[in-house]
């Protein structure tokens, strides 16, 4: 009786969270079906007695307007999105592919130094992007990258999120295996490619997913390092949203959602096992 | 478990597809993005006002006539004789130009001396029968004799007075002589037959007033010239041959033809009302007039003024006004948009508009667009 209670409590609880969790992006949904001119009129705090915002719930008119403009009429948005997509792809291949590799030789070798390159890794994890800002652009400058997207994607392959992320899942797979593919006489290649892959396939999963969303979202590398407006991703838009076409915000909210959409739920059950399974929450 | 795997492989195929038809709807779209905006962007041209001078350019072709025609007339009603002078001979004053026929005027004079020698015959006649009367000695017929003597003198006395005139007047009339130094323009006398009173017989030119030629062009361009500018003419065509001129007159050109055969700017032979006739005058010696002059005159404002192409001004019912291309920036790139701007117009040249008023100098003046424009429409440029 007393654990049917507290279940039905945490239940209440975690649905009151989830709809307070679910109500921006409602909002965010049902605003993008409403056209540009209501969105002008329910956004202004004009005429309103005490200087709230009344928001609808349901569009007057449901509209596919803003869809319209975006995809038909601003090429710049679909130019955006595909700088976003062009940026993203390499980053998370590469940094899947890095990420692998060095966690392998990180959980699974003895070497001198093992230990503290490790810690090395986890200290270059452990500081924010503001502070590696100026060195991360003395040497793109110096590289003679800058205002290209490699100097994006080359820092974002080389993460050391990855790497931390791919050793602690590959740490909790059992030395036994290699040995055990040693004793068959397998070389290192095939025990990467047909024991640690396979067995690590939810870590790098959840790595995938992780770093997809986290690049997918930047928006200081871009603004730093990306000064043609021709090469900026689509996340700098939606950071800019207030500098004008408010009414165009919403619809772009929701197709900049979409492709991470796709990659949690298609990867959903991999990324939560994989955050389990190494230990790290996201 | 396995049921779980089941549907776990359904919802990822179910991901994979939506997945596919978002980003091939995306690439779809950005693969007919241009096309998108070629349909529903009207494409502009545009030009930036700049600070120029204008260039007023006076055209045209004409005849050089001449300043001062005197008219020659023939009143006498005879018959034309002989024609001395052809059009364009140089005669000096007094040089015969035409002989009349005088002889109905000769019998007629012929006629009158007869008459009066009848007169004087009679007088003879009656001055003796007078004598013969004294010697009768009839007092009321030697008196009525007396006073029929007396009417035939006078009578005679009209009679040579008559004569006397008529003399005069066929001396003077048996010819048509030149009044004054000049050439002969037109000859309208014709042999065998008399002459129209109230038509010259002969038109001749002063040569010492000099050639003149008119023009009308445009009011607009006529507002920057100022009287006693002077100017060359070219003689027959492109042959390189030229003559001074100055510029004597400008007058309304009314609804003067533009005889001279002027033109400037294409609109002035077309609305004379509108235009100005200009008056060249030419002292060269050795023109005769007739000749075919023309001008081209390059004439600078002399003040640069923010100027636009001509034929980009439009007008509606509030004023003229010029569209402008206007850049409205956003997170999605910047937008053009035309807008109108209504601008005061200042004077124009064949090619270039002076805006007096409207514009700065850094807007950008659409000049060709590929389809009508309205104000706020959205524009590729």
């Amino acid at each position: 009786m007393r654990i049917l209670l507290s279940t039905t409590v945490l239940t209440v609880m975690l649905f009151v969270m989830a709809i307070i969790m679910l109500i921006p992006l409602y909002f965010t949904i049902s605003n993008s079906f409403m056209t540009e001119a209501e969105i002008q009129f329910n956004y202004s705090t004009e005429g309103t007695a005490d200087e709230y915002l009344h928001l609808k719930w349901i569009p007057d008119w449901v509209s596919l307007e803003q869809y319209k403009t975006l995809l038909f009429d601003r090429m710049q948005f679909l130019i955006m999105f595909w700088n976003s997509v062009l940026l993203v792809v390499p980053i998370v291949f590469g940094q899947a592919a890095v990420a692998v590799m060095a966690a392998f030789a990180l959980s699974q070798f003895s070497f001198v130094g093992r230990d503290s390159l490790f810690f090395l890794y986890i200290i270059t994890m452990l500081m924010p992007f503001q502070v590696t800002l100026v060195p991360n652009y003395l040497a793109m400058d110096w590289l003679g990258l800058l205002d290209s997207r490699l100097a994006i994607i080359l820092p974002g392959i080389f993460s050391a999120f990855g790497v931390f992320l791919v050793r602690q899942f590959m740490i909790g797979i059992p030395r036994a295996y290699l040995e055990a593919a040693q004793m068959d006489g397998a070389g290192y290649w095939t025990i990467f490619t047909r024991i640690m892959i396979p067995m690590s396939r939810p870590g790098i999963a959840a790595l995938t997913i992780l770093v997809f969303i986290d690049y997918w979202n930047m928006v200081e590398q871009p603004l730093i390092f990306l000064h043609d407006a021709y090469l900026r991703p689509l996340s700098i838009y939606l950071a800019q949203i207030n500098e004008g076409e408010f009414g165009l915000a919403f619809a772009a909210a929701v197709l900049y959602m979409l492709p991470m959409l796709f990659v949690f739920l298609y990867a959903e059950n991999d990324l939560i096992e994989g955050i389990q399974l190494s230990g790290v929450k996201g | 478990m396995e049921v779980v795997e089941h549907s776990q492989m359904k919802r990822k195929r179910t991901v994979k597809v939506a997945a596919a038809i978002f980003f091939g709807l995306l690439l779809v779209v950005t693969f007919f993005s241009n096309t998108f905006q070629q349909i529903t962007l009207p494409k502009v041209k545009t030009v930036t006002p700049s600070f120029q001078e204008l260039t007023f350019i006076i055209e045209g072709e004409g005849t050089l006539l001449h300043q001062n025609i005197v008219p020659v007339y023939d009143a006498s009603g005879w018959k034309v004789e002989q024609i001395d002078v052809e059009v364009g001979d140089y005669v000096e004053k007094g040089q015969v130009l035409i002989k009349l026929d005088a002889s109905t005027a000769h019998n007629a004079l012929l006629d009158e001396k007869s008459r009066l020698k009848q007169q004087q015959l009679r007088l003879e006649q009656l001055q003796e029968n007078y004598k013969l009367t004294a010697q009768t000695g009839d007092e009321s017929t030697l008196r009525n004799a007396q006073i029929e003597m007396e009417s035939l003198k006078l009578d005679i006395e009209i009679q040579e007075r008559k004569i006397r005139t008529m003399q005069e007047k066929n001396e003077s009339q048996a010819t048509v002589a030149a009044p004054i130094d000049g050439v002969v323009t037109e000859v309208n006398a014709t042999l065998g037959t008399s002459s129209n009173p109230g038509q010259p017989a002969v038109q001749m030119a002063d040569l010492s007033q000099g050639l003149m030629w008119e023009l009308t062009v445009d009011a607009e361009l006529a507002s920057n010239l100022e009287i006693g500018e002077e100017v060359s003419l070219y003689i027959n065509g492109n042959t390189g041959q030229t003559v001074q001129a100055t510029l004597e007159k400008i007058e309304d050109a009314g609804n003067m033809n533009s005889e001279s055969g002027g033109s400037a700017g294409g609109e002035a032979a077309n609305s004379p009302v509108s235009g100005k006739q200009l008056t060249f005058a030419v002292y060269e010696s050795d023109l005769k007039g007739g000749e075919r002059v023309g001008i081209k005159w390059e004439k600078k404002s002399g003040r640069a003024n923010l100027t636009i192409p001509k034929d980009v001004v439009h007008t509606d019912n509030q004023g003229k006004y010029v569209y402008v291309v206007e850049e409205k920036k956003g997170p999605l790139g910047n937008q053009f948009t035309v807008q109108k701007r209504y601008v005061t117009l200042g004077k124009t040249d064949a090619s270039k508009q002076v805006i007096q008023n409207g514009l700065l100098g850094e807007e950008q003046v659409v000049t060709e667009s590929s389809e009508p424009l309205n104000e706020g429409e959205r524009v590729r440029w």
